[in-house]
């Protein structure tokens, strides 16, 4: 039996009648886009879905010195992590930083990404250059230069003395702002392009519109930009606010033990300590509570501002 | 006429809009700014303003040194295999996406872009975890793999948004003069889709080049790529020689910009 949409389709048929039969019963067949999705699902699913699944059974397995683990169930690692106030502190905390960089990434990222979406020929590909370095930019390189510009020999030092504000060097680097400064700097591109290409996607005669019932530029932005741009806006707070509470790299160059994360934990519990149950456990509370505040926020962006 | 009340003809806003756009765009580049010149450094002590004479000391000390340069060609190769990967999953997945409406479309859009949303130390640990017992790890392919974890996705996102842009009508033309599925995409659909092609491709190699977490975890001292070692010498030695390495990609990465954005124009490039 021929399926009924392969006659519909004339193209199909054609390819039918000159005996390519497999290639077109592959384009053409119900199943067709299966085929073509088939490689990429089997990716994902081989290599992150069952990943995660690997390291969820292996923060189920017992600890044991002088080898990674013994697979053998136990839930030690969940109450040694629940049972220390410690591991609360440090999951708070990588929650704290990652909450303040997003408010921040909101904050100065959307005047940008606005600008940006305005913004016409060369001037516009001039401030989308400037978002693209950086972005393009290893990730270690940036945080060597704000390590260089924070240091007590560096230039911000040498501007503040210069203008008479600091009398002697003052060490900025090695604290939490450092740590929201280099993470801030590495989230805001990304917040900033989302943005940017959700934008785009607006329809531009509605600010005209608006314009022209009479509300001024500002009330067009906020009344009729701000709520259209909401589904875009929480996608892009969940990506940085996701990645933020993954912060490794910024904590250990820019910040002091005391601004360690969830990841770095992680890192050390399994590159140094070879304690992989444990590592994983650590990193499995980190992935469930991102995955619940996620959903928060974006239930808390599609209740305000869905006015679709 | 009727004008609003409650919302002042303020026009100011606009202004006030720039100055914080471009205060972020400052910030955007400040260490970047930095790194360059300090790279010019001529001493082994870092301070601003440089200490003069400047000189190229540590530019010849990284084309000479074994470590650095082999993991510069580590990063080269394992970022072309993403690339090349990431291309051929994402353009055959968003081919398929884009072929008509279908059952758990969304589920699929969504599931796809899953890996994207993961921190990178989270995929680097799990893919550690798990293939460590396959004694893949520190292999050229489990990093080519971990990277197209996020490029694959990224290769999707675009193409699918490219190929939504195009009239379906021109592909239905060309398949109903007798051109078959393969024919009609390499005649049709890919030279029209040229643009999207090549900068999520050179985007696909940016990431790989770049990314740095998935490669500590997954590299061992004979696959180390350019990020990795950079990590090591600036957690036990601040010397300038890591802002020279940075500076060259930084180079190799203003010229992926020029080439973009001579092809197709460098506002075409998008995420989300």
């Amino acid at each position: 039996m021929v399926p009924a949409e392969t006659i519909a389709r004339s193209g199909g048929e054609a390819r039918t009648l000159q005996g390519g039969w497999i290639r077109a019963r592959l384009w053409t067949g119900r199943h067709a886009q299966w085929w073509l999705l088939l490689p990429m699902l089997a990716f994902v699913i081989g290599f992150f879905l069952l990943p995660l699944l690997g390291m969820l059974t292996i923060s189920f397995y017992q600890s044991a010195p002088g080898r990674v683990y013994v697979p053998q169930f136990s839930a030690d690692s969940y109450v040694r992590f629940l049972a220390d106030p410690w591991y609360w502190g440090l999951l708070w905390r990588t929650i704290w930083l990652a909450l303040v960089v997003t408010a921040i990434c909101l904050a100065v990222g959307y005047p940008l990404s606005y600008w940006i979406w305005r913004a016409r020929g060369a001037s516009k590909a001039l401030l989308m250059g400037t978002v693209l370095v950086p972005l393009f930019t290893n990730l270690i390189a940036r945080l060597y230069g704000w390590q260089i510009i924070l240091s007590k020999s560096g230039p911000l030092n040498f501007a503040l003395g210069e203008l008479g504000v600091l009398d002697k060097p003052v060490l900025f680097n090695y604290n939490f702002g450092a740590v929201v400064v280099g993470l801030t700097h590495i989230a805001l591109p990304y917040f900033v392009l989302i943005l940017v290409s959700v934008l785009e996607g607006l329809d531009r005669s509605l600010i005209e519109v608006a314009r022209n019932l009479g509300a001024g530029r500002l009330r067009s932005l906020v009344e009729v930009v701000l709520p259209l741009s909401a589904p875009g806006l929480a996608t892009a707070t969940a990506i940085t606010f996701a990645w933020g509470m993954g912060a490794y790299a910024e904590p250990l160059i820019l910040g002091s033990p005391r601004e360690w994360t969830m990841s770095v934990e992680a890192e050390r519990q399994i590159l140094a300590g070879f304690d992989w149950p444990f590592g994983a456990t650590i990193a499995f509370v980190l992935v469930a509570s991102m995955l619940v505040l996620i959903f928060l926020l974006i239930k808390a962006f599609t209740r305000k501002g869905a006015v679709r | 006429m009727k004008v609003s009340l409650v919302w002042p003809r303020w026009d100011g806003y606009v202004f006030c809009l720039r100055l914080v756009g471009g205060l972020t765009l400052a910030f955007l580049l400040a260490p970047i700014v930095i790194v360059f010149i300090t790279s010019f450094t001529a001493g082994h002590y870092i301070a601003f303003p440089p200490k003069l004479p400047l000189g190229l000391t540590w530019y010849e000390e990284f084309f000479a040194s074994e470590r650095y340069f082999g993991a510069f060609l580590n990063s080269l190769l394992v970022g072309a295999l993403t690339m090349l990967l990431s291309l051929a999953l994402g353009l055959t997945a968003a081919l398929g996406y884009t072929h008509r409406r279908f059952k758990g479309r969304t589920a699929v859009y969504y599931l796809i872009l899953s890996p994207f949303l993961m921190p990178a130390i989270i995929l680097g640990i799990s893919l550690l975890l798990s293939l460590g017992s396959f004694g893949l790890q520190g292999s050229y392919l489990v990093l080519v793999l971990a990277h197209s974890l996020w490029a694959a996705p990224l290769v999707f996102l675009i193409m699918v948004a490219v190929l939504q842009g195009m009239d379906p009508a021109l592909r239905d033309a060309a398949m109903n003069l007798g051109a078959g599925p393969v024919r009609t995409f390499f005649e049709v659909t890919l030279p029209m889709a040229r643009a999207g092609v090549i900068s999520s491709a050179l985007l696909a190699f940016v990431v790989s080049f770049h990314e740095f977490a998935m490669a500590l975890f997954l590299t061992s001292p004979s696959t180390q790529t350019l990020p990795v070692v950079i990590w090591t010498s600036l957690r036990f030695e601040v010397r300038p020689v890591i802002a020279a390495v940075d500076s060259i990609m930084i180079g190799m990465v203003m010229l992926t910009l020029l080439v973009i954005a001579k092809l197709i124009g460098i506002e075409k490039i998008r995420i989300g």
